[in-house]
Order: structure tokens, then sequence, then C-alpha cells
């Protein structure tokens, strides 16, 4: 047989002491023979006992489980530098996190740029002492310390509020961090669909943006009143003008639009006087008077990360070096559809993430 | 005389002692697969031990508890629909909605939980073993625009398909998500199955959008969200082909457990009442549904004996019942039937 004899005194000793068995074969009056052929029938029924239910447990969870597995085997040998700006910001917080939920087995390094005054330095030490792939880059001060050392690797980044700046930066992909304009009007005319003209300030900043939109609103069967403001002084006789003609108001990130919170304020006050209702970007804003906040999805940015991440490491190199954020997440208030006496399409309730108040 | 055991008999003894061992180790190892492997489920005795002995059952006093899980729904949104749903119940009756974040809360909470209701997507109440579902009763089902059936399809740019690089964005669990492809694709082995690059997406929509508008390759959605975005912008959308389906899904039910027939009539009325009131309407909305129907006929008759006010005294048995429940509502306020007439 297969097996080696034990020859050694030891041996001996613990068969001798083990071989309590052999009584208990006698008194079933079995020969050593038969003996022999019953532990080799339980041996082959104990062997496809375990088996079997594995088998059904990795049938039930395979999909969720050798994913990762798969992965974790074949993409070991690529390296992650996960750099955040601060960890302590929630939605910094957020993105590292889906990031490397979604990341799947890889072998990835996180560092936390929260307390660092010279991260640069700290960061070129650190791509010296180890080889990376691939740095993922979360806020302005972790891309802003990434592109002074411009690392001759691939850079992901999201939470990075100027995100245009590194448009045409070679090697370096990003998630902005608003919605597209088709996304965000798509949604308007799904929450609110009488909504016919909407109103829309913007400055040379966005002219690219707003160009799109246009196209865009053309297809919702939607009428984009678009007004270019060239100085502070006029900000607020254009939007006098603007809230005659039209049934709602789009508020955009725009740094010219927004250049203080009074100017904001005033903005608000001044819809509200001629209830025009404000549809925006971002949830802050709800508390101050607008309808409805369309923001991207904190946890969907990471995730969209970690897969351009990996394109990026199979050398699937994406046409567009920017992505807009696929996920939203929306809030909306009650209080001013119902003040305003909006009709609002109840189907679109299945979206609401959060209603104020 | 000492019986001198020959050669043979020693290495027989020793093989007999290693198979032996063997069977030994191997036993082990099959004792640490079942615990490891085998997830305890509603559907394993567990269950069905708890099924007439109450591990927990809610004094009296406390109100009525509706729980909610759909792993299609994404949980980030639990908040809004306890604040809405809890606002609307308690113009109804001592009730309270919970929803649930995680599908191994929810099924502690089937096994563990008597006298409450629960409203659970279709499918994950027939993977309960056929021994357990007898400890719940079918009660209600959710309809969507006079549907009590979904479909998920799965949506493209062309017809070709290339399934290795293709980005699908798609709205729920991951878990379910695959589940679903991998019925969709029969022909793909599990491996390949689980390679398919997902991007999850909070909602239905996000998951059109992204495909309609270029940031995914496929999107795994739902009939009435993709001929809704074909309503808003056709030119985009309309465009898109459906290149495969699901089995038709039903919507969310509802199912008591281990709960009394009164107070199951005071749910089920709650819950018709629903699409007559504003907020109602904004709480159904909510979770999918726009309306209910009734799968309990004994409760369809409790409900129309109230209505018909069927009896010899004018009063039906039920309907004092349901008055009881109702008074029982102490010192919460009623708020206004209609928030402010929108819709």
């Amino acid at each position: 047989m297969f097996l080696r004899p034990v020859s050694n005194r030891k041996g001996m000793q613990i068969i001798s002491e083990l071989s309590l068995f052999m009584p208990m074969v006698k008194t079933l009056s079995l020969t050593q023979q038969g003996a022999k052929y019953l532990m080799l029938v339980i041996l082959f029924v104990l062997l496809s006992a375990c088996s079997s239910p594995r088998t059904i447990a990795l049938n039930d969870d395979i999909l969720g489980v050798s994913s990762g597995d798969a992965v974790a085997q074949t993409k070991r040998a690529k390296k992650v530098l996960v750099l955040n700006s601060n960890q302590s910001v929630e939605r910094y917080q957020i993105a590292e996190s889906s990031f490397v939920g979604a990341m799947g087995g890889r072998d990835i390094q996180v560092m936390d740029l929260q307390n660092m005054d010279k991260p640069v330095e700290f960061i070129q030490d650190q791509l010296n002492a180890q080889s990376y792939d691939l740095i993922y880059a979360i806020g302005a001060k972790a891309l802003g310390s990434v592109n002074l050392i411009d690392p001759n690797i691939p850079v992901v980044y999201s939470a990075v509020l100027n995100w245009r700046r590194f448009k045409q930066q070679e090697n370096y992909f990003g998630i902005s961090s608003e919605l597209s304009p088709q996304v965000q009007l798509t949604w308007f005319k799904y929450f609110f669909p009488d909504i016919k003209t909407i109103g829309v300030l913007y400055s040379q900043e966005n002219a690219h943006l707003i160009a799109e939109a246009n196209q865009v609103a053309g297809n919702l069967g939607i009428k984009l009143v678009a007004s270019q403001v060239r100085s502070e002084q006029h900000l607020m006789d254009s939007v006098r003008h603007l809230l005659n003609k039209v049934d709602a108001l789009w508020l955009i990130s725009d740094s010219h639009i927004l250049s203080s919170i009074d100017k904001v304020k005033q903005f608000f006050a001044l819809a509200d006087e001629k209830q025009i209702p404000v549809l925006t970007y971002n949830p802050v804003f709800i508390e101050m008077g607008a309808v409805m906040s369309l923001a991207a999805d904190l946890p969907t940015i990471g995730r969209q990360a970690a897969l351009l991440a990996n394109d990026l490491l199979a050398k699937d190199v994406p046409a567009e070096a920017i992505q807009f954020p696929v996920g939203s997440r929306i809030m909306l208030n009650s209080q001013k559809v119902r003040q305003y006496d909006m009709k609002l399409n109840a189907s679109a309730l299945g979206s609401v993430d959060e209603i104020f108040p | 005389m000492h019986h001198k055991r020959s050669k043979t008999d020693s290495r027989e003894r020793r093989v007999l002692l290693r198979l032996f061992m063997l069977c030994c180790f191997m036993f082990f190892m099959m004792a640490q697969g079942f615990a490891e492997t085998v997830e305890p489920s509603v559907s394993e005795s567990a269950v069905d031990s708890t099924v007439s002995e109450p591990i927990v059952s809610a004094p009296d006093n406390d109100p009525l508890k509706i729980y909610f899980f759909n792993p299609e729904i994404n949980a980030s949104r639990n908040l809004v629909l306890k604040n809405t749903w809890d606002t609307f119940l308690r113009e109804q009756g001592k009730f309270t909605f919970q929803p649930v974040d995680r599908q191994e809360d929810f099924k502690q909470l089937l096994q563990n939980d008597q006298g409450a209701a629960f409203i659970m997507a279709e499918w994950l109440f027939k993977k309960l073993e056929h021994k357990s579902r007898k400890a719940f009763s079918l009660a209600l089902q959710g309809i969507k625009d006079g549907q009590d059936t979904y479909k998920r399809i799965l949506v493209g740019n062309s017809k070709l398909l290339d399934l290795d690089r293709a980005r699908i964005a798609c709205s729920g669990d991951r878990t379910r998500n695959f589940k679903i492809l991998a019925d969709m694709f029969p022909e793909l082995s599990a491996h390949q199955i689980a390679q398919l690059k997902l991007l999850q997406v909070p909602k239905d929509i996000d998951a059109l959008m992204a495909l309609g508008y270029g940031l995914a390759d496929l999107a795994l959605s739902s009939e009435v969200g993709l001929s809704n975005m074909a309503m808003l912008n056709e030119n985009r959308f309309r465009a898109l082909n459906v290149i495969k389906e699901s089995k038709p899904l039903g919507q969310s039910i509802l199912v008591f457990k281990a709960m009394e027939p009164a107070k199951q009539v005071a749910v089920v009325h709650s819950l018709l009442n629903m699409p007559e009131t504003a907020l109602g309407r904004q709480a159904i909305n909510l979770i999918g549904l726009d309306n209910w129907k009734i799968l309990d006929t004994r409760l369809s008759s409790m409900i129309s004996q109230e209505k018909d006010g069927i009896s010899g005294s004018g009063e039906s048995a039920s309907k004092k019942q349901i008055q009881a429940i109702s008074d029982d509502k102490g010192s919460d306020d009623k708020g206004s039937d209609d928030k402010g007439g929108r819709n």
C-alpha cells in the first residue's frame, strides 16, 4: 500500500496506544480484512460528504465570494497607493472606503495626509521606497502634492473642486464633483414635468458646460434661458431679468455667480419673492430655499474610481480623462414644493434620498 | 500459549490504524466545513423551532411594527422612508415602520419577531423554505402602474455584446444583480459571471442615464424605468436596445407573522388607504409602488364586511375590534388627511 510503515519505537508506542479500537472490531466479529474494507467504505462516504456541502455553499455564494478570490489570485502583483487628503473628512473617507472595497483583493496602501506639513516629500519617499502601479488621490491636497511630483504612473483622482485644471494633464484621470448637465436637466424634467423654461446664470468658466446643456435641454423639451454674467455689479440685475422669463432657476457651481454668502442669500430672496423654484447641485442650498438639490453620490464615486483604476491597471485607457459621477443623491424640499404649488411626478419620489424638512 | 502474530497481521493492523486516523481527520474537516460554509438561513430548523416556541413577542401596548427590506432599494434612503411612513402611519393607528439595512438582520427578525408585519421583495419570501413560509400569512402585494410584476432588463446601445469589457451600471444588491445576470445568461459559467464589471449606482434611473449619456456600456434596469426615460428624452433613450429580459418578478408583498386577525385587518386597512391621501401616496411612492392588492381572501371579506356594515347589530365583530385598535391611539394627534393638496 502507499502508506510507509512506522518503524521507530515511538511510533510503535503510539500504535499500541491507539489500537484500542481493535478490541471493538473484534467484538463485532470482524476479521482484519473485513475491518480494512469497512474503513475504506467509511473513508469513501466521508470524502463524498465533505465535497457536497462545500459545493452547495460555493454555488450559493460563488458570485459574491469567488470574484474577489479570483481577482486576488490574478492581480496581487499590482500595487496601488491611495492618498487621502484628510481621513477625518467624511466625504474623503467615504470615497476611500468604497474605492478600497471595490478594488477586490488588490495590494493597496493607504496614506492619510491630514497632519502632514510636507506631504510632497513624504509621498516622494514612498514612491522611491516602493514600486506602485497607480495612485488614487482623494481631495485637492493629495492631488496637488502628486502633481508636483508628477510620477510616471497613472493617477486617478476624485473630490477635487478644481478638477478642470487637470483635464489636459497626461496620465491623470478623474471623476468630477458634480453631475453632468444632461443628468441634472433630466432629473429636473422627471420630477417636474410641467417645467418648460429654466433660467441659468453663468460666467466664462462654465461656457462649455452651458453649450452642452443647451443641446440636452432641447431633447428634453426644455428651453434653457442662459444669461452670461460678466461682472458682479450686473449679477442681481441679471437675476431679476431672468426671473420674469422662466419657470425655474438652475443654480450651477460657478465661482463668479456664488462669490459671497450675501450674494447667494439675495439670489434666493429674489427667487422666493417671485415664487420661482430654484434647482441646485448642493444640499446646502436646500435650507436657503432651493426646491431640489442633485448631488453626486459619494460611495458611487469611489466605486467608479475603482473601475477606472482597474481598467488602467489592465492597460485599458479610457477615451475621456474626466468622467462625470454616475450616481446621484437627491434631496427634495417638500415645503417649497407645496408653497410654489408645483406639480410633482409621484413616481419620481421613488428616487428621493432625503425630504426636507 | 502466547500466539505469535505474523508479519502480515502487523502490517494489516498498521494499515487499519492509518485508515482509522484518516477517517477521523476527514470527519473533523467535514465538521469544520459545515460550520464555516453552510450559512444559517431562515429555511433552517431554527425557524421551524421558533414557529411553535415564540422567542420575542411585543407587549400589547407597543406600536405594531411593520418591517421593510428590499435589496433593490438603496438602504441610504431608509431614513426618508421611515420618516415619511411613520408620519402617515401615526394617523392610522399605533403602527411604526422599520426599514432594515441588511439581509442578515432582516432574516433574524423573520425568525424571531412575533406579531409583526413584514414588507419584503417577493423573491426573498420565495427563498424561504416551504415549511418556514407556513409561519407567515400573505396579505398584500404591491402594484405599480396597474401591474403586480416587473421585469429587470439589460439594455445597451447596440445589439452587439462584449461582456468581457462592458461596464454594466446597475442599482440594488450586488449579489442579487449577479444572480439576475446569471439567469439571463445561462450559457456563461459562474466564473464568467463573477468577472463582469458591475458599476453599482444608487438608483435605477442612474443606471439608465449612465448608459444613455455614455458613462456605461450596459444598464441593468427595469422596463418602467426605461419607458420613463424614453418619454423624457426620446432621442437618447428610445434608441436603446433591450438585450435580455428577466422573467416577471413579483412586486413587494406584505406578510404577517403570528398576528391576531383584528390587527391584521387594521394594518391592511391602513395600507389600502395610502392612495387616498397625499401623505399616503408619498409614502407608497417612496418604495416604488402606487397601490396594493389583497391576496388573503379572508382579510378581503372582513374588510368588505366592515365597509358594508354587515351584521345583525349593524357592526361586524371585526369592525368593533378595529375600532378598539384605532381608539387605542391614545394621545397621538391625528394629522390632517390631505397635506397641501399637491398632486
